[in-house]
C-alpha cells in the first residue's frame, strides 16, 4: 500500500498539476487526442509487482520472441510480472512521461532520440543501478555502451545491437548475369544500371535507390571519409567536402533515372519489411540496410534468396569497405517510472544472459550485445557473418548523442531530400545543415 | 438594494446548473490558454520547470527560423487557394441541389457524406487514391493519356494534393449555403423576372446579395479552419514520422507547431507559435469583417 500512496502523492503534487495543465495549453488549438498512458494500470496485487514495458519490436516473429523471454522471466521471478505493449509513437511516449504516467520501462528500438530525451529529462540515468547491481560492463560490446551514453551518463542498457550492410536479391543478380556483389562503389553503380528495368519509359525495377528504405546519408558520408560532428557533438562538420561528395553521389542516381520517376516508383512500394516492400517484392535489387532483413525475408517471402556483403567504398578507398553505423535497442527507464528498481532487475536479467542473447539474436537476426555467447546456427550463416565482421571492424561508426539528436535527424533528411530533388546543390544543402545544426547546438547550452 | 433570499437561492441553483460549463471553461479553456501565454515567454520542455526568456521565442521565430516562414507560406497558400475553391464548389452545388428535382435529397446526402466520415479515415483513403504509382486517380489519368503527377511524393504537387483532400469536404459549407438559398424571398425573383432578368442576372442581383451574409459566414469559418488545418495533413505524411514531407512542402503552421512541441519538446516556442497563430486569426477575421461592410447585405439591417 505504501507504494500506492506514494504514487498518489506524486500524482497530486501541485507543481505537477500546474505543469501538466500548462502543457495542455500549448495544444489547445490542435485536434489531438492523447490516450491515457498504460503505465498506470499497475495494481498492487498481493506481493506481485506488475511491470509494463513499452517496446518497438516489429513483425510477428519479433514480438513472439520478446513474449517468449518475458514469459521465462515471469516464471522465474514470482514477485514481478512483466507485460509488454507495442508503442511506436514517440509523441505518445513523450506525453505519457511528461504527463506523469510513464510505463515502468521501455525498449526504444534505436538510440536515435536518446540524447535529446536524456537532455530533456525524459529518461533516468542508470549509472547507479548499473553499478549497484554489479553488471559486468566489460562483457558487452563497447559500441553498445557508447550508443546509450549522453553527457557522461548511461541512459540505457544495450540489448540486441544492429548495423547495416549491402543486402541484395541473389535471383535478380543471377538473371542480370552478375556473379558477385560489387567491390567498389563504381561497380555498384554499373551493377545497379544492369539490374534496372525500364519499360515504355516507366521504371519497373531499380538496381539501387540511395535513400531506400531510409535515409543513409550519414553512412555514405563515412564511406567517403567524412563525418558529422567533432568535439563530442559540440561542433557540426556537415559541410565537409567528403560529405558533399557522398551527397553528390546520391544525386547522381536521381539525375540518371529521373527525380520524379524514382520518387513515384518508390511511393508505390508497400510497407517496409512486408512482402510488398521495395526489396522483398523485387522492385529494388540492392539496399543498404540491416541484418534483420534476413529474418524478415524468411518470414515473408518463400524462396527469396538474400545475399549480404560489405557495402563497397569508392575505388581506391577499399579500407572503407563495409562502412556502417552500429546501434542498439536501448532498454531504458523513463522518468517517473512507478517501479524503477524492479524494471532494472528485468533489464539486467534480459541483457546479461549470454544464452538468451544468442537465442534472441538468432530468432530476430540481430547482433548479440554481449561479446561471448554460445555459437548458434546463426553464427555460421555467411550473410550474418558479414554484419558481425563489420560490427567488429574499424568502420563501425556512431553519431554522438547530443541534445539535438532528433532535430538533427529531421534536418539531415531535409538536406538530403533538397539535394536529390534538385532544389539545392549538395554543397549548399550541407552548408545550410551545418549552420542550422551549429545554431541549435548553441541554443542548448 | 439588497438581494433577497429567494434570489440568492435562485442564483445558487443557476450557478449549480451552469457549473459544468463554468468549471470546464476555467479549468480547461481559460487556464491553459493563459498558461500557454506565460510559456510563450519561457523555455520549457514539459519536464523541467520553465525558464523565463522574455521575447526570445518570438525573436527566433521572426529572425532566425526559416522553417517557420516556410510553414507560414504553406498555410497562406492553403487558405488563399483552398477557401475560395471550397466556397465556389459549395455555392455551385448548393444552387444545383436547391432545384426541385427527383432524388435531390439523395444527392445532397451523398455530397454531405465526406463530412460525416472521420478525417483520419478520409486522409488514409486519399493517400491511397493519390498514390502516384498505383493509385486510383493516376490510373484514371493514365487511361486518358494525361500526365500523372507524383502528388504527395512530389514537392510541387503535394500542396495541390492536400487541397484536393481538404476541398473534398465542402459538403459542410454546401449545407449552410443550401439553407441560405431557402431563405431568399421568392418575391424578389418574381419581381426580377417581371423586369426581364434572366437566370444569370437573377443570380448576380438577387441570389448573391441575399446570400452574402451566409457566404460571409462560411468564408470566416473556413479561413479560421484552414489556418488551423491539421488532421489530414498529419495523417497524409505518415502520422508524424515525416511531417511536412516532401521537403516541407506540406508543413502547415499547425504541423510545425506540433513538431516543435512534441518532437523537439520546445513547448515555449510552440506556445509562442500558437499565440502568433491566434493573432493572425484575429487579424484576418477583423479584416474580413471590415471588408465585409462593403459587400455583405443584411436584410432589415442598416444600409
Amino acid at each position: 500500500m505504501g507504494q500506492l500512496r506514494d504514487r498518489l502523492m506524486r500524482r497530486w503534487t501541485t507543481a505537477r498539476w500546474t505543469r501538466r495543465l500548462g502543457a495542455g495549453a500549448a495544444i489547445a488549438l490542435m485536434v489531438l487526442s492523447i490516450q491515457p498512458g498504460l503505465g498506470n494500470v499497475t495494481h498492487a496485487k498481493g506481493a506481485t509487482v506488475n511491470l509494463v514495458m513499452w517496446q518497438q519490436w516489429g513483425g510477428g516473429h519479433e514480438k513472439k520472441t520478446l513474449d517468449k523471454y518475458i514469459g521465462l522471466f515471469n516464471k522465474s521471478h514470482p514477485g514481478i510480472h512483466v507485460s509488454e505493449v507495442a508503442v511506436t509513437d514517440n509523441t505518445k511516449i513523450v506525453s505519457a512521461i511528461s504527463g506523469g504516467k510513464p510505463p515502468d520501462l521501455m525498449d526504444l528500438g534505436t538510440t536515435g532520440t536518446l540524447g535529446q530525451w536524456a537532455h530533456d529529462g525524459l529518461l533516468q540515468p542508470l549509472d547507479t543501478y548499473i553499478h549497484s547491481s554489479h553488471i559486468n560492463m566489460g562483457a558487452f560490446v563497447p559500441a553498445g555502451w557508447h550508443a546509450v551514453q549522453y553527457n557522461g551518463h548511461y541512459y540505457g542498457v544495450p540489448f540486441m545491437n544492429f548495423n547495416v550492410g549491402l543486402v541484395y536479391n541473389k535471383k535478380l543478380f543471377r538473371a542480370a548475369h552478375i556473379t558477385h556483389p560489387p567491390r567498389t562503389l563504381q561497380e555498384l553503380d554499373t551493377d545497379a544500371a544492369r539490374l534496372t528495368v525500364i519499360k515504355h519509359g516507366r521504371i519497373v525495377r531499380l538496381g539501387f535507390v540511395p535513400d531506400y528504405p531510409a535515409s543513409n546519408l550519414e553512412v555514405f558520408a563515412w564511406l567517403f571519409g567524412g563525418d558529422w560532428f567533432k568535439n563530442n557533438g559540440r561542433t557540426s562538420t556537415a559541410a565537409l567536402s567528403a560529405n558533399i561528395r557522398a551527397l553528390q553521389w546520391e544525386q547522381s542516381f536521381y539525375q540518371k533515372y529521373g527525380r520524379s520517376s524514382v520518387k513515384r516508383f518508390v511511393a508505390g512500394f508497400g510497407q517496409y519489411l512486408t512482402a510488398a516492400d521495395g526489396f522483398e517484392s523485387g522492385k529494388v535489387a540492392m539496399m543498404l540496410d540491416g541484418e534483420w532483413n534476413i529474418a524478415f525475408v524468411k518470414e515473408n517471402v518463400k524462396r527469396f534468396q538474400i545475399g549480404a556483403a560489405p557495402f563497397p567504398a569508392p575505388a581506391g578507398m577499399t579500407s572503407r569497405n563495409g562502412t556502417s553505423y552500429i546501434d542498439t535497442n536501448p532498454q531504458v527507464i523513463p522518468t517517473g517510472s512507478p517501479h524503477a528498481a524492479q524494471a532494472f532487475e528485468f533489464i539486467k536479467w534480459e541483457t546479461t544472459n549470454p544464452a538468451l542473447a544468442a537465442e534472441y539474436a538468432t530468432l530476430v537476426v540481430n547482433l548479440p550485445q554481449l561479446k561471448h555467447v554460445p555459437q548458434t546456427s546463426l553464427f555460421k550463416d555467411p550473410n550474418f557473418r558479414v554484419f558481425e565482421n563489420e560490427a567488429n571492424g574499424p568502420n563501425a561508426h556512431q553519431l554522438p548523442q547530443t541534445a539535438i539528436s532528433s532535430q538533427f535527424a529531421t534536418n539531415l533528411g531535409n538536406a538530403e531530400e533538397a539535394a536529390i530533388l534538385g532544389k539545392s546543390s549538395a554543397r549548399s544543402a550541407l552548408q545550410n545543415l551545418q549552420k542550422m545544426t551549429q545554431q541549435e547546438i548553441a541554443s542548448t547550452h | 438594494m439588497s438581494i433577497r433570499r429567494r434570489d440568492v437561492s435562485r442564483l445558487s441553483v443557476g450557478l449549480l446548473f451552469a457549473a459544468p460549463w463554468i468549471i470546464g471553461f476555467f479549468a480547461i479553456t481559460l487556464y491553459p490558454s493563459l498558461a500557454s501565454l506565460y510559456y510563450s515567454f519561457t523555455s520549457f520542455n514539459t519536464l523541467q520547470p520553465p525558464v523565463w526568456v522574455g521575447l526570445q521565442n518570438f525573436q527566433q521565430m521572426f529572425t532566425s527560423d526559416p522553417i517557420f516562414w516556410t510553414s507560414v507560406r504553406n498555410t497562406l497558400y492553403f487558405v488563399a487557394i483552398g477557401v475560395p475553391s471550397t466556397l465556389i464548389l459549395a455555392l455551385s452545388f448548393a444552387l444545383l441541389l436547391s432545384q426541385k428535382r427527383r432524388f435531390v435529397g439523395m444527392y445532397r446526402a451523398l455530397i454531405y457524406v465526406p463530412v460525416v466520415v472521420p478525417p483520419v479515415v478520409t486522409a488514409i483513403i486519399w493517400v491511397w487514391i493519390l498514390n502516384p504509382e498505383n493509385g486510383l486517380l493516376n490510373s484514371g489519368l493514365a487511361v486518358l493519356h494525361v500526365p500523372q503527377p507524383g502528388w504527395l511524393a512530389d514537392p510541387s504537387w503535394a500542396k495541390p494534393a492536400l487541397l484536393i483532400m481538404s476541398t473534398w469536404g465542402f459538403g459542410q459549407a454546401m449545407v449552410i449555403m443550401l439553407a441560405g438559398l431557402q431563405d431568399v424571398p421568392e418575391h424578389l425573383y418574381e419581381a426580377a423576372m417581371i423586369d426581364g432578368a434572366g437566370a444569370v442576372r437573377r443570380f448576380w442581383h438577387v441570389t448573391l446579395p441575399m446570400m452574402s451574409p451566409v457566404i460571409f459566414y462560411t468564408l470566416v469559418v473556413n479561413v479560421i479552419f484552414s489556418l488551423q488545418y491539421f488532421t489530414q495533413a498529419f495523417v497524409a505524411e505518415g502520422g508524424g514520422n515525416n511531417l511536412g514531407a516532401p521537403l516541407n512542402s506540406t508543413l502547415l503552421y499547425s504541423l510545425y507547431l506540433y513538431e516543435n512541441a512534441f518532437s523537439y519538446f520546445k513547448m515555449g516556442y510552440a506556445s509562442a507559435m500558437a499565440w502568433i497563430l491566434f493573432l493572425i486569426t484575429v487579424v484576418a477575421t477583423f479584416l474580413l469583417f471590415r471588408f465585409s461592410r462593403r459587400f455583405v447585405y443584411y436584410e432589415g439591417g442598416e444600409q
